[in-house]
């Protein structure tokens, strides 16, 4: 990922700009916008700014302008970056088996992503503007340090819109043997977006975690530098992997919706499979996002301790309570959709009485990762406690524990889906019953040596308790990974029994659809918080500090509603873009048999 | 419709319990305001400086250098350590007194590592404490002499560091005030954080033959000056309170006072506490 990323930025940069520094302070913006700006030599330098240096205007807090431009624009970037990845995947797959279903809901699901680019603009458009009416100082100083970059940015943006374009408006007239110049449009597209995507993160990242530059704040090393700062590549990552998993979950919400306001039992059918499709999506995307959490963290860390334990352990180490409700309403909602999709296959599936059980894992793993590990009591509750940690619980909030209990989600999750996918073959012969045995004796394994690691954390020092995460994590992978390609040589060999019912739903699985995507949205709102605020009073941290009268830190609750108020306005939006889509020609739902068609 | 006000209100609803569980089922802590610089002048004596080094220590040092020990070593006996961390063969600095060791630790960390707290994969070659005179924490020299001067004084040495008054002019803007986190007087602090729940404190209502689960404070200013050595009486309190398990009152268990005040407490706010419990009466 690395590699592919630096390679392509190189290319790009190297096109857009050069990777010498090139003084972009020597523009007309730069020097009129720095207020502190006397010298030469203070152009460069991050400037020391004044109270005096922030504008104000018409009583607008500042912010939270940008702050609510900033987060609407990245949800909606994330949508619409996210969701050309698998209609890509899905329409490649279509074209590969000859099947019109899968082109038909690639085809929808970046109709919706139609939608929501304009508005990804707008409020891209709107951040700048209000950085620059509110920050000028800040803005003025990134684009000394990013002033190429910037322009290169925009040039993609141009071609992320001929991309999109020629992608969406072709689908139709690129069929049949035009097919591969339509998945290739489909490539440039993705390439173009996630080029985006990296040179954007580049600023946030340099803010967090300046490289390039000396301590005055001025670029000493190539541009290049500036943007492959420490936490670069593992936000890449981890972004590139939650647009996934959050397209998955809007689109979700899509087919929700669509399957709600069904009438016939064939539009309910196709948004079923259009909702099964696009939760199975999420679900898989977010499994590795806690790795890219985790890493992301560690980078954090490594690169200031005292950042790091600013995140952890100190008033922010709340907010992760609050993201623990989240993902397990999430890893909850998705594994109840899931349950609930047993209803499509013909008579009892002989694997639901696990659900039960799975139900009652998923709930001591939330309840575990849910447990503070510092609690902040009142000197009442502490004597009753008897001590600063609960005597019993107490153990359970320290990262040993926490890991393990997302790993056992993470299967638990997977096993949710695997069962509804083998529910309808049939093992034919001995040698598949012994594979299925395996499959058992994996997972056994696997929860062992996860819970073996959490327990053995207890007794290392820190550093090394952190680093256990990492084959806790490979032994999940590798689990989930065996466990795939053993039912990939099962369905292939196996006789397939009864059919699947497409649009043998209760709407309340919908419900659940529903509320993936507004957990999600909401948990991209508190991480992005969280991941801004570790800054501190620092605009660019350690090197330009915050003189704006908001440079403190919010309490919890009053931050919480600002990211419920960004949910809202995203929500009130998204719903807006699907009415939007209803109105455009929508491919016939043809009155082919889904219910006999397998499980993709 | 019935749909589409259906889902509206479900996800309003949904937004609206996860709001709802961020303010009421999540403490709601104020963080301080961001950290002003401390300026000295040249009228100030010894113990205004060490208390201000306490000051810087407790918003700049404390998250790491707790009296838990387990992020960074623990300070409390530096006064005699110093000497075996700078004859130790691994010691790559040129320090001859613990005023110049303790300077040289905060401006190079990595001239001595004290075992098992380097970076991971250095080999306790490289310390993750970042230095203090550069970024985020960027103290001035006379920040500095102040925080030595607080590490001396509580490890019981005579306080060597001298005054450098800042440079006329040399300073930021002050930052914001909290806008509703500071206690406005002792009474109103020891309130905040409810010392009166557990101590006995000097003017507050106290029933006859009560018994409260820690030590009683009315006359802590008759002692508090004798309980350790080389610690004056504002000293042994700041302590007591920012660590807790450091000196134990006899017959009290550890771990029954929160650890966390120094997270929580204004720097103020420990002042106003400190100096209302020391006073005499």
């Amino acid at each position: 990922m690395r590699v592919w990323a630096t390679t392509l930025l190189l290319v790009l940069v190297a096109w857009g700009g050069g990777l010498s520094p090139v003084p972009f302070s020597e523009s007309a913006m730069a020097v009129e916008a720095v207020p502190a700006a006397g010298s030469e030599l203070a152009k460069a330098q991050a400037p020391k700014l004044t109270l005096g240096d922030y504008p104000t205007y018409r009583g607008l807090n500042s912010r939270l302008t940008v702050w609510i431009a900033a987060q609407l624009h990245l949800f909606f970037a994330a949508f619409v970056l996210g969701v050309p990845i698998f209609v890509m995947v899905i329409e490649f797959i279509g074209w590969r088996r000859r099947d019109p279903r899968y082109d038909r809901v690639a085809h929808e699901f970046i109709k919706i992503s139609m939608g929501a680019f304009s508005l990804t603009a707008t409020f891209g458009g709107l951040l700048v503007f209000a950085l620059v009416v509110f920050y000028p100082g800040l803005f003025a100083y990134l684009a000394n340090i990013f002033g190429p970059i910037m322009m290169v940015y925009a040039v993609l943006f141009l071609a992320e819109t001929g991309f999109l374009y020629a992608y969406y408006y072709g689908w139709d007239a690129m069929q049949g043997r035009r097919k591969p110049a339509h998945l290739l449009i489909g490539l440039g597209l993705n390439v173009v977006g996630t080029a985006l995507m990296l040179l954007a993160n580049s600023w946030a990242t340099f803010m967090m975690a300046p490289s390039g530059i000396d301590a005055q704040g001025v670029l000493s090393g190539s541009m290049w530098d500036a943007v492959d700062g420490p936490l670069w590549t593992p936000l890449n990552v981890h972004r590139f992997i939650a647009n996934i998993a959050y397209g998955g979950a809007i689109v979700g919400a899509y087919a929700a919706y669509k399957f709600i306001a069904a009438r016939t039992s064939e539009e309910k059918a196709h948004y079923d499979w259009m909702g099964y499709t696009a939760n199975g999506i999420a679900v898989m995307a977010l499994l590795p996002l806690p790795f890219a959490g985790y890493w992301m963290t560690k980078e954090i860390y490594a690169y200031s301790q005292q950042m790091g334990i600013t995140l952890m352990g100190g008033l922010f180490a709340w907010l992760f309570i609050i993201q623990a409700v989240l993902i397990g309403t999430i890893f909850l909602a998705a594994n109840f959709y899931l349950w609930c999709g047993m209803n499509r296959l013909d008579g009892v599936n002989r694997n639901a009485y696990l659900i039960k059980y799975i139900a009652g894992v998923l709930v001591i793993c939330f309840l575990v990762w849910f447990t503070p590990h510092t609690l902040v009591m009142t000197a009442r509750e502490l004597g009753s406690i008897g001590g600063a940690y609960h005597p019993v619980l107490g153990p359970l909030g320290v990262m040993s524990a926490k890991n393990s209990a997302v790993n056992i989600m993470i299967l638990a999750t997977f096993l949710t889906y695997q069962l509804f996918r083998r529910a309808t073959l049939r093992s034919t012969e001995p040698w598949m019953v012994r594979a299925t045995r395996f499959q058992v004796a994996l997972y056994a394994a696997a929860i062992a040596n996860i819970v073996w690691l959490g327990i053995y954390g207890y007794y290392v020092p820190a550093n090394v308790r952190i680093g256990l995460s990492v084959p806790q994590v490979m032994t999940t992978i590798l689990a989930i990974v065996s466990c795939i390609v053993v039912d990939e040589v099962i369905a292939f060999r196996s006789q397939r029994i009864g059919t699947i019912h497409w649009g043998r739903m209760p709407v309340r699985a919908q419900y659940a659809l529903f509320t993936l995507a507004v957990a999600f949205t909401w948990l991209m709102g508190l991480m992005g918080y969280i991941r801004s605020s570790i800054r501190q009073h620092w605009h660019v941290y350690t090197v330009m500090r915050d003189a704006s009268a908001d440079a403190f830190t919010l309490t919890i609750g009053h931050a919480s509603a600002i990211v419920s108020v960004c949910t809202l306005i995203f929500m009130a939006l998204v719903l807006f873009v699907f009415w939007l889509a209803g109105f455009s020609s929508a491919p016939a739902v043809q009155q082919a048999p889904l219910a006999a068609r397998a499980v993709p | 419709m019935s749909g589409f006000l259906g889902v509206t209100t479900y996800a309003v609803g949904l937004i609206g319990l996860f709001t709802a569980f961020s303010y009421y089922g999540i403490p709601q802590l104020v963080p301080e305001p961001p950290p002003a610089e401390e300026h000295i002048t040249g009228a100030m004596t010894t113990e205004e400086l060490v208390a201000m080094g306490s000051r810087i220590y407790a918003r700049t040092c404390v998250l790491c250098h707790s009296g838990v020990g387990d992020r960074a070593p623990k300070l409390d006996a530096i006064g005699t350590v110093w000497r075996e961390r700078t004859s130790d063969a691994r010691y790559r600095g040129s320090a001859r007194t613990l005023e110049d060791y303790l300077r040289e630790s905060m401006l190079e960390p990595s001239a001595y590592v004290v075992s098992g707290f380097g970076k991971p994969g250095t080999n306790d070659r490289e310390s993750p404490m970042p230095a203090a005179a550069k970024g985020a924490t960027a103290l001035s020299a006379s920040e500095i002499n102040a925080v030595i001067g607080y590490l001396q004084s509580t490890a019981g040495v005579k306080v060597s560091v001298t005054l450098q008054p800042d440079p006329v002019g040399r300073t930021e803007p002050p930052a914001p005030e909290p806008s509703t986190a500071k206690a406005p007087d002792a009474v109103a602090a020891l309130r905040k954080f409810q010392c009166d729940v557990c101590h006995a404190l000097p003017k507050f209502p106290v029933e006859e033959g009560e018994q409260r689960p820690g030590p009683d404070l009315r006359e802590i200013w008759k002692t508090a000056g004798h309980r350790a050595d080389g610690m004056d009486a504002k000293g042994f309190i700041s302590e007591s309170i920012l660590f807790p398990n450091k000196r134990l009152a006899q017959g009290f268990e550890p771990d029954l006072m929160p650890k966390d005040y120094r997270d929580q407490m204004l720097v103020a706010e420990l002042q106003m506490i400190v100096e209302y419990l020391a006073q005499e009466r």
